[in-house]
Protein backbone atom coordinates (compact mmCIF):
# COMPACT_ATOMS: atom_id res chain seq x y z
CA UNK A 1 0.00 0.00 0.00
CA UNK A 2 2.83 2.26 0.43
CA UNK A 3 4.29 1.76 -2.62
CA UNK A 4 0.91 2.08 -4.72
CA UNK A 5 1.30 5.11 -7.16
CA UNK A 6 -1.99 5.86 -7.56
CA UNK A 7 -2.08 6.40 -3.68
CA UNK A 8 0.89 8.39 -3.63
CA UNK A 9 -0.52 10.64 -6.58
CA UNK A 10 -3.51 11.64 -4.80
CA UNK A 11 -2.08 12.13 -1.36
CA UNK A 12 0.53 14.81 -3.75
CA UNK A 13 -2.08 16.58 -5.02
CA UNK A 14 -4.54 16.50 -2.05
CA UNK A 15 -4.91 20.19 -0.86
CA UNK A 16 -6.50 20.82 1.94
CA UNK A 17 -7.74 24.85 2.22
CA UNK A 18 -9.93 25.32 5.26
CA UNK A 19 -12.01 28.08 5.43
CA UNK A 20 -11.55 30.55 8.74
CA UNK A 21 -14.45 30.38 11.25
CA UNK A 22 -16.78 32.86 10.79
CA UNK A 23 -15.97 34.74 13.71
CA UNK A 24 -11.97 34.68 13.52
CA UNK A 25 -10.50 37.97 13.03
CA UNK A 26 -13.34 39.61 15.85
CA UNK A 27 -12.29 36.97 18.36
CA UNK A 28 -8.25 37.85 17.21
CA UNK A 29 -8.99 41.64 17.99
CA UNK A 30 -11.10 41.03 20.90
CA UNK A 31 -7.96 39.13 22.43
CA UNK A 32 -5.41 41.62 21.48
CA UNK A 33 -7.47 44.27 22.73
CA UNK A 34 -8.20 42.63 25.96
CA UNK A 35 -4.14 41.44 26.03
CA UNK A 36 -3.76 45.60 25.82
CA UNK A 37 -6.23 46.43 28.58
CA UNK A 38 -4.35 43.86 31.07
CA UNK A 39 -1.11 45.19 30.21
CA UNK A 40 -0.71 47.03 32.56
CA UNK A 41 -1.48 44.60 35.44
CA UNK A 42 0.33 42.08 34.06
CA UNK A 43 3.42 44.17 34.28
CA UNK A 44 2.65 44.01 38.32
CA UNK A 45 1.70 40.32 38.24
CA UNK A 46 5.11 39.51 36.79
CA UNK A 47 7.36 41.75 39.12
CA UNK A 48 5.25 40.47 42.28
CA UNK A 49 6.14 36.89 41.03
CA UNK A 50 9.84 37.65 40.46
CA UNK A 51 10.07 39.67 43.19
CA UNK A 52 8.88 36.49 45.64
CA UNK A 53 10.19 34.05 43.66
CA UNK A 54 13.45 35.08 42.36
CA UNK A 55 14.37 38.05 44.79
CA UNK A 56 15.21 35.68 47.57
CA UNK A 57 17.34 33.75 45.74
CA UNK A 58 20.62 34.13 47.13
CA UNK A 59 22.37 35.60 44.02
CA UNK A 60 19.81 38.41 43.86
CA UNK A 61 19.47 38.65 47.37
CA UNK A 62 23.07 39.36 47.82
CA UNK A 63 23.03 42.44 45.26
CA UNK A 64 20.50 43.82 47.35
CA UNK A 65 22.21 43.84 49.93
CA UNK A 66 25.32 45.21 48.46
CA UNK A 67 23.20 47.99 47.16
CA UNK A 68 21.46 49.10 50.42
CA UNK A 69 24.52 49.20 51.68
CA UNK A 70 25.95 51.07 49.06
CA UNK A 71 22.87 53.67 49.18
CA UNK A 72 23.25 53.73 52.52
CA UNK A 73 26.96 55.01 52.75
CA UNK A 74 26.47 57.42 49.87
CA UNK A 75 23.79 59.24 51.69
CA UNK A 76 25.74 59.26 54.64
CA UNK A 77 28.64 60.73 53.28
CA UNK A 78 26.53 62.93 51.41
CA UNK A 79 24.78 64.46 54.53
CA UNK A 80 28.19 64.48 56.36
CA UNK A 81 29.56 66.51 54.19
CA UNK A 82 26.96 68.53 53.92
CA UNK A 83 26.92 68.93 57.69
CA UNK A 84 30.70 69.28 58.46
CA UNK A 85 30.91 72.26 55.98
CA UNK A 86 27.80 73.49 57.75
CA UNK A 87 29.37 72.75 61.43
CA UNK A 88 32.57 74.19 59.90
CA UNK A 89 30.89 77.93 58.75
CA UNK A 90 29.16 77.96 61.79
CA UNK A 91 32.60 77.54 64.26
CA UNK A 92 33.65 80.41 62.06
CA UNK A 93 31.31 82.48 62.40
CA UNK A 94 31.03 81.90 66.34
CA UNK A 95 34.96 82.60 66.33
CA UNK A 96 35.04 85.86 64.46
CA UNK A 97 31.99 86.92 66.79
CA UNK A 98 33.52 86.50 69.58
CA UNK A 99 36.74 88.69 68.51
CA UNK A 100 34.89 91.47 67.44
CA UNK A 101 33.54 93.71 69.61
CA UNK A 102 30.94 95.48 67.30
CA UNK A 103 29.36 91.58 65.89
CA UNK A 104 29.62 91.34 70.00
CA UNK A 105 26.82 94.22 70.08
CA UNK A 106 24.61 92.68 67.65
CA UNK A 107 24.28 89.63 69.80
CA UNK A 108 23.61 91.25 73.34
CA UNK A 109 19.74 91.19 74.16
CA UNK A 110 18.17 95.13 73.85
CA UNK B 1 6.68 35.57 50.69
CA UNK B 2 8.65 35.24 54.04
CA UNK B 3 11.65 34.73 52.24
CA UNK B 4 11.31 37.76 50.60
CA UNK B 5 10.07 39.72 53.79
CA UNK B 6 13.58 38.24 55.39
CA UNK B 7 15.45 39.69 52.40
CA UNK B 8 13.43 43.05 52.51
CA UNK B 9 14.08 43.22 56.30
CA UNK B 10 17.77 42.46 56.26
CA UNK B 11 18.32 45.29 53.44
CA UNK B 12 16.85 47.81 55.14
CA UNK B 13 18.41 46.92 58.11
CA UNK B 14 21.98 46.59 56.27
CA UNK B 15 21.41 49.99 54.76
CA UNK B 16 20.74 51.69 58.15
CA UNK B 17 23.59 50.35 59.60
CA UNK B 18 25.78 50.97 56.87
CA UNK B 19 24.19 54.63 56.80
CA UNK B 20 24.88 54.89 60.58
CA UNK B 21 28.78 53.31 60.80
CA UNK B 22 29.66 55.53 57.65
CA UNK B 23 27.90 59.27 59.14
CA UNK B 24 29.20 58.40 62.33
CA UNK B 25 32.89 58.15 61.29
CA UNK B 26 32.44 61.42 58.93
CA UNK B 27 31.08 63.20 61.73
CA UNK B 28 33.78 62.05 64.57
CA UNK B 29 36.42 64.94 63.52
CA UNK B 30 33.56 67.50 63.97
CA UNK B 31 33.02 68.51 67.31
CA UNK B 32 29.77 70.05 68.38
CA UNK B 33 30.00 72.04 71.00
CA UNK B 34 28.03 74.73 72.71
CA UNK B 35 28.86 78.01 72.72
CA UNK B 36 31.84 79.34 74.15
CA UNK B 37 35.58 81.09 74.35
CA UNK B 38 37.34 77.25 74.62
CA UNK B 39 35.28 75.51 71.47
CA UNK B 40 35.71 78.38 69.44
CA UNK B 41 39.50 77.77 69.91
CA UNK B 42 39.21 74.44 69.43
CA UNK B 43 37.65 75.25 65.85
CA UNK B 44 40.29 77.51 65.30
CA UNK B 45 43.00 74.97 66.13
CA UNK B 46 41.41 72.08 63.91
CA UNK B 47 40.68 74.30 61.24
CA UNK B 48 44.64 76.14 61.01
CA UNK B 49 46.03 72.48 62.32
CA UNK B 50 47.86 73.99 65.40
CA UNK B 51 50.63 72.51 66.84
CA UNK B 52 50.08 72.34 70.83
CA UNK B 53 52.80 74.35 71.37
CA UNK B 54 50.62 77.40 68.97
CA UNK B 55 47.58 76.29 70.67
CA UNK B 56 49.25 77.38 73.63
CA UNK B 57 50.39 80.68 72.81
CA UNK B 58 47.08 81.61 70.80
CA UNK B 59 45.18 80.81 74.11
CA UNK B 60 46.85 83.50 75.66
CA UNK B 61 46.64 86.08 73.25
CA UNK B 62 42.79 85.20 73.32
CA UNK B 63 42.65 85.62 77.02
CA UNK B 64 44.30 88.53 76.96
CA UNK B 65 42.25 89.78 74.35
CA UNK B 66 39.02 89.20 75.35
CA UNK B 67 38.67 92.01 78.28
CA UNK B 68 40.04 94.82 75.96
CA UNK B 69 37.09 93.33 73.53
CA UNK B 70 34.62 92.76 75.92
CA UNK B 71 35.52 96.58 76.73
CA UNK B 72 35.08 98.25 73.36
CA UNK B 73 31.86 96.02 73.24
CA UNK B 74 30.74 98.09 76.46
CA UNK B 75 31.93 101.35 75.20
CA UNK B 76 29.74 100.95 71.61
CA UNK B 77 26.91 99.83 73.09
CA UNK B 78 26.97 102.89 75.68
CA UNK B 79 27.27 105.20 73.23
CA UNK B 80 25.16 103.39 70.72
CA UNK B 81 22.15 103.65 73.36
CA UNK B 82 23.05 107.42 74.24
CA UNK B 83 22.72 108.63 70.59
CA UNK B 84 19.56 106.56 70.81
CA UNK B 85 17.82 108.29 73.80
CA UNK B 86 19.72 111.80 72.05
CA UNK B 87 18.04 111.08 68.73
CA UNK B 88 14.39 110.42 70.89
CA UNK B 89 14.50 113.35 72.61
CA UNK B 90 15.22 115.87 70.50
CA UNK B 91 13.62 117.31 67.84
CA UNK B 92 17.16 119.49 66.41
CA UNK B 93 20.11 118.99 65.96
CA UNK B 94 22.28 119.20 68.97
CA UNK B 95 26.55 119.59 69.68
CA UNK B 96 26.06 116.81 71.89
CA UNK B 97 24.24 114.19 69.35
CA UNK B 98 27.35 114.91 66.70
CA UNK B 99 29.47 114.60 69.77
CA UNK B 100 28.08 111.08 70.32
CA UNK B 101 28.18 110.38 66.47
CA UNK B 102 31.74 110.90 66.13
CA UNK B 103 32.69 108.97 69.87
CA UNK B 104 31.03 105.71 68.29
CA UNK B 105 32.99 106.33 64.80
CA UNK B 106 36.13 106.55 67.03
CA UNK B 107 35.04 103.47 69.29
CA UNK B 108 34.62 101.48 65.58
CA UNK B 109 38.23 102.28 64.64
CA UNK B 110 38.88 101.41 67.95
CA UNK B 111 37.64 98.26 67.47
CA UNK B 112 39.03 97.82 64.49
CA UNK B 113 42.72 98.32 65.17
CA UNK B 114 42.61 96.07 68.41
CA UNK B 115 41.20 93.42 66.33
CA UNK B 116 43.61 93.55 63.97
CA UNK B 117 46.48 93.80 66.15
CA UNK B 118 45.07 90.54 67.95
CA UNK B 119 44.31 88.95 64.47
CA UNK B 120 48.14 89.94 63.45
CA UNK B 121 49.58 88.07 66.64
CA UNK B 122 47.39 85.26 66.24
CA UNK B 123 48.58 84.92 63.05
CA UNK B 124 52.09 85.16 63.57
CA UNK B 125 51.61 82.04 65.98
CA UNK B 126 50.94 79.82 62.87
CA UNK B 127 52.92 78.65 59.83
CA UNK B 128 53.21 81.16 57.30
CA UNK B 129 50.24 80.05 55.34
CA UNK B 130 47.76 79.29 57.83
CA UNK B 131 48.60 82.81 58.88
CA UNK B 132 47.72 84.24 55.70
CA UNK B 133 44.80 82.04 55.68
CA UNK B 134 43.89 83.17 58.97
CA UNK B 135 44.20 86.44 58.00
CA UNK B 136 42.69 85.96 54.54
CA UNK B 137 39.59 85.28 56.90
CA UNK B 138 39.93 88.42 58.71
CA UNK B 139 40.26 90.58 56.05
CA UNK B 140 37.22 89.61 54.57
CA UNK B 141 35.37 90.06 57.74
CA UNK B 142 36.48 93.68 58.21
CA UNK B 143 35.75 94.49 54.24
CA UNK B 144 32.46 93.02 54.43
CA UNK B 145 30.93 96.04 56.36
CA UNK B 146 32.54 98.21 54.39
CA UNK B 147 29.75 99.52 51.92
CA UNK B 148 31.63 98.89 48.99
CA UNK B 149 31.95 95.18 49.63
CA UNK B 150 28.24 94.44 51.39
CA UNK B 151 28.10 91.99 48.59
CA UNK B 152 30.61 89.81 49.61
CA UNK B 153 30.89 86.81 51.88
CA UNK B 154 31.47 87.15 55.03
CA UNK B 155 33.53 85.07 56.18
Amino acid sequence: MKDDPKLRQALQAWQVSPSAAPDFNNSVWRRVAAEEDHGFSGIWTRLGDWLLVQLPRPAYASALLCAAVAIGFTTASLQASRAREHYRAEHARQYLNSIDPLAMTENLPR
Amino acid sequence: MKRFLIVLVLAVAFGVVSYRISYHCAMASVVIAPDGTDAELGWLKREFSLTPAQYEKILTLHHAYSPVCGGHCARYMAAREHLQSLLKENTAWSPEAGATIEEIARIRGECRQSMLRYAYDVAACMSPDEGRRYLAMIRARILAEDPVNMMGNPL
